[in-house]
């Protein structure tokens, strides 16, 4: 059977607009309301409503204004091209991070790795251990995936501003 | 010679080894089957915006609220996509009966409406429930999916 082309890999139009989709619909999430979000932004609920209703039109500049407008922060990720036929959604990427934690820096990360490896039995070894994370609750468990060393594509995704102690 | 009813599934949402997907019904002797036909015909943006939407309910993403809806009961088995008055009707369908790790659902769209939120057309939930059965599109969605 012949391989189907994803609709993002059609025209870099289409990629824009599945990233500003995405990133309205974490919006969306996370806002009571657009007259809330408006009342943030100091803008008219129309505008708001104009802006959301294009996502292939928001800029990098508008996504921070909008984020910071629910108390959010925006990052960009690049990963392997070849390890997903389109693109994930961002929230899979926040799903990982609030999972191991909320690392903050790449020190947070490694202590993360490192406190895995002692609680665990010996034959983990540290290598091992980069791609599991510590289980906030016993019963739940998994693997954190890897995120590869990005070639092409990017995703914007927010970070909840509020859960970090100094913003 | 009897000709041969044309029916096919035509997949625009998936992933390999994933757990849903949507696919557009083509089925040339049903005319009122139209979903394909006019969501073609809408603006690129609108047709973006299904796009997206029917990634997120493949990825099993439920953040796009008010995209994908469902049916209770004699509907059940309908469903539709929606953004702004545009609405694409559809079943959902499990197209590997055989195989149990493909664990959900084949979202089979057949027909577009243009209609408001609280507004719900019978006929076009009736034609959905009337070609799911139909022997050709049974056999469209085994071929679409051959092993099932």
């Amino acid at each position: 059977m012949k391989k189907r082309t994803h609709w993002t890999e059609e025209k870099v139009e289409n990629y824009l607009f599945k990233i500003g989709a995405d990133f309205v619909s974490q919006v969306l999430e996370n806002v009571s309301s657009k007259a809330e979000l408006a009342k943030n932004l100091k803008i008219s609920k129309s505008a708001v409503s104009q802006t959301l209703n294009n996502p292939g039109n928001l800029t990098l500049e508008t996504m921070i204004k909008y984020a910071r407008a629910i108390g959010m922060k925006v990052n960009v990720v690049l990963y392997d091209k070849n390890k997903s036929d389109r693109p994930v959604h961002p929230n899979i990427f926040r799903e990982c991070w609030e999972q191991q934690n909320q690392p903050r820096d790449f020190f947070d990360l490694e202590q993360q790795n490192q406190a895995f490896a002692i609680t665990a039995s010996g034959k983990i070894t540290k290598k091992e251990s980069r791609f599991l994370y510590e289980p906030s609750d016993a019963s739940s468990g998994g693997v954190m995936p890897t995120l590869g060393n990005g070639k092409v594509i990017s995703a914007a995704s927010t970070v909840d501003e509020r859960r970090l102690p100094n913003g | 010679m009897a000709h041969a009813i044309s029916c096919q599934i035509r997949i625009v949402a998936d992933r390999p080894r994933g757990r849903r997907s949507v696919g557009f019904l083509i089925f040339d002797s049903e005319p009122s089957v139209n979903a394909k036909r006019k969501h073609e015909r809408l603006k690129i943006t609108d047709k973006q915006m299904f796009s997206a939407a029917f990634d997120d309910w493949a990825d099993g993403q439920v953040g796009r609220l008010g995209t994908f809806h469902e049916f209770k009961e004699p509907y059940n088995q309908c469903c539709y996509f929606q953004y702004q008055h545009h609405r694409l009707y559809g079943f959902l369908c499990h197209p590997k009966q055989s195989s149990p790790t493909y664990k959900q659902n084949l979202c089979v769209l057949v027909a577009y409406a243009a209609q408001r939120m609280w507004e719900r057309d019978e006929e076009i939930l009736n034609l959905c429930v009337r070609v799911q059965t139909n022997i050709a599109v049974r056999r469209a969605i085994t071929n679409c999916f051959p092993g099932g």
